[in-house]
Order: structure tokens, then C-alpha cells, then sequence
């Protein structure tokens, strides 16, 4: 196994570092650009697993990667939860997830994994646990600038410190959920016509998936959403999706609305409803 | 889209199209025995040469100069205040395998202080204020919260820009005034 799996990183890495490669042959990029892979992790507290980080910026970086607490609200906005704020599930969570390592200084095009894996107790309650894995470019001191060319002005020297969050859920014990959409509308908002319907989480999982609109008759989608989420801590999540008028034309009459598992996950239903829109 | 592999087995033979510009597909010829397993990627880069540019300013009274992501208009209306020089939002370019997805941004800190280069943390005439970081992204208003949300596009990329405002108090000295601000995208 572990030979196997020795192999595994120096083949992937291999294959990283020419993707690396193609990429930082693009315009320059900036310091602290990043390239993060997968961009969801689910443990089930057995086995560990890797996350991929990659330089894909034109110069050498150094990286921090830590664990942060989010929490899901009706919108699906991800809320920054401070360690001290947390509850019990979530510092069970935190403390359960081991990662290394916790800083890693990549030249341009260079990949590295982390590991991650999740040891939860014997004692644990059944449930999902979550936290939330950022990556982040440290900057690198900046150099004493030099005086303005108008020494009667001010100028800005502004650096941006740049990173992505991805989850990481640890399923503990036997977690089901059901998921039940409710009252879709097609109304004008702020940014032009909107989709809006609700989705009714019960359970002890999340759930992750895509939505799906169909004419009767047709496979055809007249609209898709991906990769929509809703965390174990959201019971109603409201949504709201930007159409083009091509698209809110299109949602008239008989539609079906379906919130399927997505297609690598293998496209189970896991809501639909029928319904008329006018 | 984007999409991220990974191989099992030394056989494995990976095709030329990894990475390249739209549509990074596997094209595995490998036998029976390889496997391969698609990662889907998250990638954030800063849009080659883009920064957050306020150009320069004579600073002569209390105000306040916004640089608007939607418009990339610069405000700088207030009496004691004269702005020039050439100004630019902050672009960003966020790629994932997951196209049609909405991705939270959020910027970790409401406020930072920017310190003039050879001042002293403390003192008024040294530091302003960088404010209401603001973005071109879709505005969501949330009872816990407004925030800005992205959904990535057929192709699996969006861009978005990045604002904000700078109080003076009237005080501050000639200089280069640096700081820091954070811009994060949050996977859901």
C-alpha cells in the first residue's frame, strides 16, 4: 500500500508539474497565485487522503495553510466563525482533522500535497463534521520604496493577500438526508430575472449536488446550477440564480425542477418537484 | 473547466491537452490496469500586472477617495483632496472544475490601516484608512450579513474586481503609504 501509494504522488506530481509548467509559460502572474486540488474532501475517518497545492504564479511563494470554522447560512453565504464562537461540533471538528505540512515555500509551477486525514473518537456522536481548509499566499516583505516622484503627494502601495477555502467534512456513523425544493418562482431582482425556490434540508448530512430545470419530454436542462451545497447546519437554504432572458422565456409552462447528486458522485435524485411556472 | 489528474498506475499515459486554454480533458491511452482519477481544481490568480491603484493625491483636508469595482470610477469629490495619475481595480480570476457554481468572496478584514513608508504605527499624519472593500461581483444581501458571490461560467472561470475607499483625515504626510488586504474565495 504504501508502495503504491509512494508511486501514486511521484506519478501525480510528475503530471502536476507539467500542467505547472504549461501554465506559468502564460503572461506573468502574480506572487501567491494558487491552484488547489480537489475542492472538496470527504473523510470518513478510516482513511486519510491528499490535497494537491500548486504555485502557478511567476515567482516563488510561501503558502500557509490552516483550519477555519465557516458556517452555511439561509442564503448560503459561508459566515467566518471565530475559534472562541465555535460550538461543539465544530470544535470537535477542529480537533479531530490532522493535516501536514502547515507551510510550504513552492517555486513557480510547483506542486506539493497535504495530507488530511480525520481521527474521530470511539465516543463520538454520530454526525458530520466539518471544517474549512485556507490556503494562503504569505507576501514577502516588500522592499523600502523609494520617495514619490511628487514629493507633495501620496501614494498607495497596496498588497493583496489572496487564498481560496475548500471544505473538508468528516462523516462519522450512519447520516442520511432528504432534501425537498419548494415554491420555485422566475421574479425580476435588482440584476434582472431571478430563479428563486427554497430547498428543505432534513437530516444529519449535507448535501451537494446540481439543479437541474427540464421541460417535459425534453433532457435538455433550461437551466443548471452545479455544485450547490447545503451544509448540515442549513435547514432552508433560499436561492437565487441570475437568468439570461433567453433562459427566463425558456421557464414557462410545465417544468421540472430536480436537485440530482453530481454526475462523478453518480446523479441520484435527491429532490424533484413538478411545477408550473407562468 | 479545469480539471486535475492524477495517475495510479506508471502506464499511465497523459495526453498534451492538460492545462491548456479551455477545456483540459484526460485523454488516458493507458491499459487495462492504470487509473486515473479526476481532481477538480480551484485556482485563484491575481490577473497578471492588476493592482489595487488609488494613482496619487494631494491631501490638503479631511475626505474620503472611492474606487468603484463596478464602474472602476474613481471618486474624489471631497474640497481638500486633488487625485491624479492613472488608477485600476484589483482583478481577480477564479478558475474550478465545477462550471455554473456560485463561490462566496469575502474580505477577511472591514478595515485596514495603511502606514506612510518611515512613519510610526500610532501617529495620524502616518496612517489612513482603507475601507468598504467593495467588488463587481453579485451583491447578496443576507440578515446575517451582505456578501459578494461569484458564479463561474460555462467554462468553469469567473472574474471579479476589487474596490475601496480611503479616509484621510487631513493630516497625512507626503509619502508612500503601504498595507495589506485580504481577498478570500470560499468553496462550498
Amino acid at each position: 500500500m504504501a508502495n503504491n501509494f509512494s508511486r501514486f504522488i511521484s506519478v501525480a506530481c510528475a503530471a502536476i508539474a507539467a500542467f505547472g509548467g504549461i501554465l506559468s509559460a502564460a503572461p506573468a502572474a502574480a506572487q501567491g497565485d494558487l491552484l488547489v486540488a480537489p475542492t472538496r474532501i470527504i473523510l470518513d475517518g478510516r482513511r486519510g487522503t491528499e490535497v494537491i497545492l500548486s504555485n502557478i504564479g511567476s515567482e516563488e511563494a510561501t503558502y500557509r495553510i490552516e483550519l477555519e470554522l465557516r458556517r452555511m447560512t439561509a442564503t448560503g453565504q459561508l459566515i467566518d466563525v471565530e475559534t472562541d464562537d465555535a460550538n461543539e461540533l465544530e470544535q470537535a471538528a477542529l480537533a479531530m482533522v490532522r493535516y501536514a505540512p502547515r507551510r510550504i515555500t513552492l517555486p513557480p509551477g510547483q506542486p506539493q500535497s497535504v495530507r488530511i486525514s480525520a481521527r474521530p473518537g470511539a465516543e463520538l456522536p454520530d454526525g458530520e463534521y466539518r471544517v474549512h481548509m485556507s490556503f494562503r499566499a504569505i507576501p514577502k516583505p516588500t522592499p523600502v520604496t523609494e520617495a514619490p516622484e511628487d514629493s507633495q503627494g501620496i501614494r498607495i502601495k497596496l498588497v493583496p493577500i489572496y487564498g481560496v477555502t475548500i471544505p473538508v467534512i468528516v462523516r462519522h456513523g450512519r447520516l442520511e438526508a432528504t432534501v425537498a425544493i419548494s415554491n420555485p418562482q422566475v421574479a425580476e431582482g435588482v440584476r434582472g430575472p431571478e430563479l428563486r425556490l427554497a430547498m428543505v434540508r432534513n437530516g444529519t448530512k449535507s448535501t451537494y449536488g446540481e439543479l437541474r430545470v427540464t421541460r417535459p419530454g425534453s433532457d435538455e436542462p433550461v437551466f443548471l446550477a452545479r455544485g450547490i451545497a447545503i451544509y448540515s447546519e442549513v435547514a432552508e437554504r433560499a436561492m437565487e440564480f441570475d437568468l439570461t432572458p433567453e433562459q427566463a422565456a425558456a421557464m414557462k409552462g410545465q417544468l421540472r425542477f430536480e436537485y440530482r447528486e453530481m454526475p462523478e458522485a453518480g446523479g441520484a435524485v435527491i429532490a424533484s418537484v413538478d411545477a408550473v411556472l407562468g | 473547466m479545469k480539471k486535475f489528474l492524477r495517475f495510479g498506475a506508471a502506464s499511465a499515459v497523459v495526453a498534451a491537452s492538460l492545462g491548456m486554454s479551455s477545456v483540459a480533458q484526460a485523454q488516458d491511452t493507458a491499459t487495462a490496469d492504470a487509473f486515473a482519477e479526476i481532481l477538480t481544481a480551484l485556482q485563484l490568480e491575481l490577473d497578471a500586472g492588476s493592482k489595487l491603484d488609488f494613482g496619487s493625491m494631494v491631501v490638503t483636508g479631511a475626505g474620503t477617495v472611492s474606487l468603484d469595482a463596478d464602474t472602476g470610477a474613481l471618486n474624489c469629490t471631497a474640497a481638500g483632496i486633488v487625485c491624479s495619475g492613472t488608477t485600476e481595480t484589483a482583478t481577480f480570476n477564479v478558475t474550478a472544475g465545477s462550471a455554473l457554481k456560485d463561490v462566496t468572496i469575502t474580505f477577511d478584514t472591514p478595515a485596514v490601516t495603511l502606514l506612510r513608508s518611515g512613519g510610526v504605527i500610532g501617529t495620524a499624519a502616518d496612517e489612513l484608512e482603507l475601507t468598504n472593500f467593495n467588488s463587481d461581483a453579485a451583491f447578496i444581501t443576507d440578515p446575517m450579513g451582505d456578501y459578494y458571490e461569484v458564479t463561474l461560467g460555462a467554462t468553469g472561470l469567473a472574474t471579479f474586481e476589487v474596490g475601496g475607499d480611503l479616509t484621510f483625515d487631513g493630516t497625512e504626510l507626503a509619502g508612500v503609504y503601504q498595507g495589506s488586504f485580504a481577498v478570500s474565495v470560499e468553496y462550498s
